[in-house]
């Protein structure tokens, strides 16, 4: 009752401003279709970018925009990124008040300005104001002109994001004939109109009347979710470094003129690794062995400098200090590979696990992370160079998944990086609980973990302190709180491998009367709840697809045997796979518990999604079913 | 482990006298690493410690401008490879109108392994200054070779302006220290305070040196400070040493209440802000004055300020541009905001005054120390007959009847052109409270329906209303939802009104369907109650819990059970508390049989609001047996 009051008021106060800006009687606030899932409406955009010289464009914005309520505060702060090369000119920001009265100006003067990065050094600064709205609705007009010394990337024309409904857009792009740009559609299909002068030549995309989409988790990057046209030079200049975007192999070209020489290392430092080597027989074990002497003696500190973040430090700087960023990293383990005879090449990548691999046929500069490839002729390996505990070859999915630029000497090569499999992120789980007829215990859970999964466990179980050990197990793996505790790591086997002795005053959920009701597993193996599944229009990713196998026996007390257990599980879906299994073992006067869980691959296509999610709810249901036992009278 | 934390009452450092010529060594320590330093391997009162401090030493002195140069001196040991980021260090300073700079940073590294010792020389092109804000600044560097067993040195000036640069020396970090202190040279004709805030069990040596007017401090074997929750405020529990001015040539500065009192009173960016006419609200404040309650005029302006004025997320005690402007641009800071909240109330003709409160994270007052630095913003305080109201207009989910969770327990200190006053802020009769009440019945298919309200008043309607205010409707639902998976809502809806102080309503109809091993249902008998993870697990606490409000949760829960199941096992009926019997929960569970139905009603209470350290193991003993109580479940047995 109250949100349909709350519209009307603001129907009948909000059409003044836009009236002012949209000719004719209609109001958008009437247009029920187009407000829902609106948390903002934009009014107007006109955004023109302009580029006069290679090195040279001017990007000038002016938004009206209409935020309706709360959830639509992100469109009230203003940020603005700026170093060196970018300036920020002309900023102001209008704000209207419900009768169309202007109410406030700010300038840059009234902005806050602060550095940015969290480097060694900066990145730059960030210019922001978060736009004072006591109250809403209100309207915001933002004016503003950023002016590029040279880029590498044109901005985009980000249409929309969640919760904005778009009234009216338009992106003007000019450039010199000789130049030209490159654009392409994100998830919109949207042609420009093309026209052109003596000098120049102009794009225009224009809309209207879009509709607001909902928010929905776990899904992709931001650049990828929403529609958006997407701008690249052909030719550009960034740092006084001119280069070539029409092709991967030219982009390449430009990135490995910037890596040149930045490869060698002192003879003293090449016989050092060629004695580290000495033993080895092949190449594949040379390049483990150094890649371990990476991993225990250097730390990754993020260094952005030179050539706005892209040129890398040479490999002597690395090597005396012992520390870099990624691509200083990956460069100095190039140089190592290199005085022992191997070759390989660093490649850059956008990272993350839900980043979407850039497009073959779309060249542009859209990478923040380096790794290392040693090509093969099959299966090339690949190495994370700033981790201390990834595993030798293996990337995880912060990088996989992707397409890399392998810089070589013969400029760009963009190929896939290897996809995330299962059996790379493993949590293989055996416990031995011994229950006394008071309910209390002792516990041993074996963890033997590969991938995200060792990694987990290694960040938070290995050289901490107790308390955070035990807030650990009991909050993120879902463990009963125990009396006492110990953690060791057992022998090296490839694997991370740590026991878990606990010392639990109650292992069962509950007691009532004579029986106990036991849960199928000491921990919980899935404790994720899924986001809702209706009307989900985007791909939804997990972190990495996965393998969790659990074996729990429950030795009963003395005269107590079995009464009921879960149903063994077997389901299944196109990307995973649940198995359960329940025994009662009256000679060792045991509950044998076993399951395995697998995900297939981190990304669920948006019309699969509801088969997941039901699978996932299913899972997490079985976690709540029990074991029950009785004393035998 | 109780640590009860004492103040050292402030002592005036005085001396008449210009210092004697300067020193011959600086530090007490010596540059370079000893022997034992080498053989350190693991910190004997914090075997978890990924590094510690050896040492961390700084003199402070004046130059023939006055400056204040403080010269720093510190050591530090890698003990394991988690510690390696110890390795990276940012040197913050105040850098606005260039009134702190660092200078003068040199460091080494230091390896040894059996008898091959490395060390390496800080490279300067590696040290970073990096401007943050208009404030602040860092210098910044990255250690080179550092592993578990490195040794860290590194010396550096910071040269401040005047005096009015020197807060406090710090002894305590968040890894173990073991050797901390601080040698300060007095400005002359100048008299400063200071205090100590230190754990009862550590030592401090203050060593005072009238001769050659200086004053040393040190402390040894601090342990590092973990973060904890309830906790209010870390700066409470460090080991510290705070310094003021308070007296210069032949001027006294606020050395008594009544001075504070009096300097704030003259200050024109706080009392001065007072009898300001702000623009545009004649009309509102004439509207107003009608209202012959003055409950209702308060609540009438304290609305109206939130409805006009958006907080700037910076917090200050005083308007320095000016509440005028701010008004203008409907945008400010604490200050702006809450001087301009005390400007209308007057004029809206109540008895009002600027308080000057510490919020509860930026950590205690020390009545016995007259430093306004205690203080981080202002609010406002009203008093309406033999009631005072406490107000802030930052804050926009809050009922001005309520007083803002963020003072609770703490001290202020009332500005008032007759005479200030310390008090100490406590709501003794206001709660975190909610009732339960949910109906619902289980199908023959195991299927539980019903519908629930949530009625959540005063502090838990704040917190309710902020979350459903700030968060989607899914995510509410997921927060109140707790740790029952499966849960699904129809007819989901909230009743409020968000200018008063009414209870927060949360109604719905729900689903579950209850999981089953073979022919028992299991059936959870704690829902929506927010008791859903412990948070008291850690063995070990060294601040007090804060809870801030008392509270008071109720659940009544009726359950109808289809004639196709046996009520197997019932949660036990039981009352539990500590040995206070001020944290309280009881249950009572009642059922019957054909028709099937369960009744449990359940209370939780917190009866204070705030529990010394000294009591943690018997609250951290209560909430295992409470979660374990919690976990029980209703058992259906399907015929």
């Amino acid at each position: 009752m109250k949100t349909i009051l709350t519209l009307l008021l603001l129907s009948s106060f909000i059409q003044k401003p836009c009236s002012r800006n949209f000719p004719g009687s209609r109001s958008p606030l009437f247009d029920s279709a187009l407000l829902k899932n609106a948390s903002v409406i934009k009014n107007e955009e006109t955004i023109v970018l302009e580029i006069t010289d290679i090195d040279r464009c001017t990007y000038t914005v002016h938004q009206l925009m209409t935020i309706l309520n709360e959830k639509g505060k992100d469109d009230l702060d203003f940020e603005q990124y700026t170093n060196k090369y970018i300036s920020l000119e002309g900023a102001e920001i209008k704000v209207y008040d419900m009768t169309g009265k202007q109410t406030n100006t700010f300038r840059k003067k009234d902005m806050t300005r602060v550095a940015y990065g969290e480097g060694l050094i900066e990145d730059g600064n960030l210019t922001y104001f978060r736009v004072p709205a006591p109250n809403y609705p209100i309207v915001v007009e933002y004016n503003y002109q950023l002016k590029f010394k040279g880029t590498v990337n044109y901005p985009s024309f980000n249409i929309m994001s969640s919760g904005e409904a778009v009234l009216q857009s338009t992106f003007i792009a000019r450039v010199p004939k000789e130049l030209d740009l490159r654009y392409k559609e994100k998830n919109i299909q949207l042609k420009p109109v093309v026209t052109e002068d003596a000098q120049y030549k102009q794009y225009q995309w224009t809309v209207t009347d879009m509709k607001a989409l909902a928010y929905e988790e776990g899904t992709a990057k931001y650049e990828s979710r929403y529609p958006s046209i997407q701008l690249a030079p052909n030719r550009f200049s960034y740092y006084d470094n001119e280069g070539d975007l029409t092709s991967w192999k030219k982009f390449g070209e430009w990135i490995g003129n910037l890596y040149r020489g930045q490869d060698e290392l002192p003879p003293d430092r090449k016989s050092f690794f060629n004695d580290l080597v000495k033993g080895a027989s092949t190449d594949r074990e040379k390049a483990e062995i150094i890649y371990n002497y990476l991993q225990k003696n250097f730390r990754y500190v993020s260094i952005q400098l030179g050539i706005g973040g892209l040129k890398p430090f040479p490999a002597n700087f690395t090597d005396e200090k012992k520390y870099g960023d990624c691509k200083g990293l990956s460069i100095y383990m190039k140089a190592a590979l290199k005085s022992v005879g191997i070759k390989s090449y660093v490649a850059i990548i956008n990272a993350e696990y839900n980043s979407e691999p850039v497009d073959p046929g779309f060249p542009e500069n859209d990478f923040n992370h380096a790794i290392l490839c040693i090509p093969e002729p099959k299966d090339s390996i690949w190495l994370e160079c700033t981790s201390n505990n990834a595993d030798f070859g293996v990337l995880g999915s912060f990088t996989e998944n992707k397409n890399a630029l392998l810089i070589t000497a013969d400029g760009g090569d963009l190929v896939p990086t290897p996809v995330s499999k299962s059996k790379e992120n493993i949590l293989t789980a055996k416990t031995l609980a011994e229950l006394s007829p008071d309910g209390s215990g002792i516990s041993v859970t074996t963890f033997n973990s590969l991938g995200s999964y060792k990694e987990d466990l290694e960040d938070n179980l290995m050289q901490q302190k107790k308390d955070d050990q035990k807030e650990f197990l009991v909050h993120n793996y879902g463990f009963k709180q125990p009396d006492e505790f110990e953690i060791s790591k057992n022998k090296d086997s490839g694997m991370l491998s740590i026991s878990i002795k606990l010392a639990l005053e109650k292992i069962p959920e509950f007691t009532a009367g004579s029986k106990m009701f036991i849960a199928p597993r000491l921990y919980k193996q899935w404790q994720e709840k899924l986001p809702k599944a209706d009307n989900r229009r985007l791909d939804f990713y997990f972190e990495n697809p996965f393998i969790k196998t659990d074996t729990t026996i429950y030795k009963l007390p003395e005269g107590y045997v079995a009464d009921a257990l879960p149903s063994p599980k077997n389901f299944t879906c196109e990307y995973a796979n649940y198995k359960t299994s329940f025994f009662f073992e009256a000679d060792k006067n045991s509950v044998l518990s076993t399951s395995r869980l697998e995900l297939t691959q981190l990304k669920i296509p948006a019309s699969k999604y509801a088969s997941v999610k039901n699978f996932f709810d299913k899972v997490m249901h079985e976690d709540s079913e029990m074991i029950v036992i009785k004393k035998n009278d | 482990m109780p640590r009860k934390t004492l103040f050292i009452i402030c002592l005036y450092i005085f001396f008449p006298f210009n210092k004697s010529n300067a020193q011959s060594a600086l530090f007490a320590e010596k540059s370079g690493v000893t022997n034992a330093e080498i053989d350190y391997k693991e910190c004997p009162f914090d075997n978890e410690a990924t590094a510690v401090v050896l040492v961390n030493e700084a003199v402070s002195d004046y130059d023939e401008d006055y400056r204040l140069i403080t010269y720093h001196h510190v050591k530090l040991k890698i003990l394991k490879d988690k510690g390696i980021d110890y390795g990276n260090i940012t040197i913050p300073f105040y850098s606005d109108d260039d009134f702190e700079n660092i200078s003068s940073v040199q460091g080494a590294v230091y390896y040894y392994e059996g008898n091959v010792s490395t060390s390496k020389i800080l490279d300067k092109k590696s040290v970073f200054t990096q401007k943050e804000n208009k404030y602040w600044s860092e210098v910044k560097f990255a250690f080179p070779e550092v592993k578990a067993g490195s040794i860290l040195e590194y010396n550096y000036t910071s040269t401040q302006k005047n005096y009015g640069g020197l807060k406090e020396w710090i002894f305590q970090e968040d890894i173990p220290v073991l050797k901390s202190s601080y040698l300060l040279t007095i400005l002359p004709n100048a008299e400063f305070t200071y205090a100590v805030q230190k754990s009862e069990n550590l030592q401090i040596d203050i060593k005072p040196n009238s001769a050659e007017g200086k004053i040393g401090f040190e402390m040894d074997n601090i342990p590092g400070l973990r973060d904890e929750k309830y906790i209010d405020s870390k700066n409470d529990y460090l080991q510290k040493v705070s310094f003021q001015l308070s007296k210069y040539k032949t001027m006294n500065i606020m050395t008594t209440w009544d001075k504070v009192n009096n300097e704030m009173l003259t200050e024109g960016s706080f009392y001065g802000q007072l009898k300001k006419n702000l623009s545009g609200t004649d009309d509102f404040i004439k509207g107003i004055k009608t209202d012959s309650s003055e409950v209702s005029r308060m609540e009438k302006v304290y609305d109206y300020v939130r409805k006009n004025m958006t907080w700037n997320q910076i917090n200050s005690k005083y308007s320095t541009d000016g509440i005028k402007e701010a008004w203008e641009k409907k945008t400010g800071t604490s200050g702006d905001l809450n001087l301009i909240l005390v400007n209308l109330l007057r004029e809206a003709g109540l008895d009002v005054n600027p308080m000057l409160v510490s919020e509860r994270y930026n950590g205690k007052v020390n009545k016995a120390s007259t430093m306004v630095d205690q203080f981080n913003t202002v609010y406002a305080c009203v008093t309406i007959g033999d009631k005072q109201y406490y107000l802030d207009a930052t804050e926009k989910y809050n009922s001005c009847l309520l007083t803002p969770f963020l003072i609770l327990n703490t001290t202020a200190f009332i500005v008032n052109h007759k005479r200030g006053n310390l008090i100490d802020i406590k709501d003794s009769t206001a709660l975190y409270m909610e009732d339960i009440h949910i109906d619902a019945s289980v199908n023959p298919e195991g299927m539980l329906n019903g519908e629930f309200s949530i009625e959540s008043t005063d502090y838990a309607r704040d917190y309710r209303l902020r979350i459903f205010s700030t968060k989607s409707v899914s995510d509410y639902q997921k927060k109140i939802s707790g740790n029952i998976n499966g849960l699904s809502f129809s007819d989901f809806k909230t009743v409020y009104d968000d200018s008063d102080s009414s209870p927060f309503i949360t109604k719905s109809k729900f689903s579950l369907p209850l999981s089953n091993s073979n022919v028992y249902y299991f059936l959870p008998a704690n829902f929506f109650t927010g008791l859903s993870e412990n948070p008291f697990i850690s063995e070990n606490r060294f601040s007090n819990i804060n809870f801030g409000y008392k509270q008071f949760i109720q659940l009544t829960f009726h359950i109808k059970v289809d004639s196709s199941f046996t009520i197997d096992a019932l949660p036990k009926s039981i009352k539990l508390s500590n040995s206070d019997r001020d944290i309280i929960f009881t249950r009572s569970v009642n059922s019957n049989k054909e028709p099937n139905e369960i009744r449990i009603f359940s209370t939780f209470e917190i009866n204070q609001n705030l529990y010394p350290v000294s009591q943690y193991d018997i609250i951290r003993e209560f909430y295992k047996k409470l979660f374990d109580l919690l976990n029980e479940q209703i058992v259906l047995k399907k015929k």
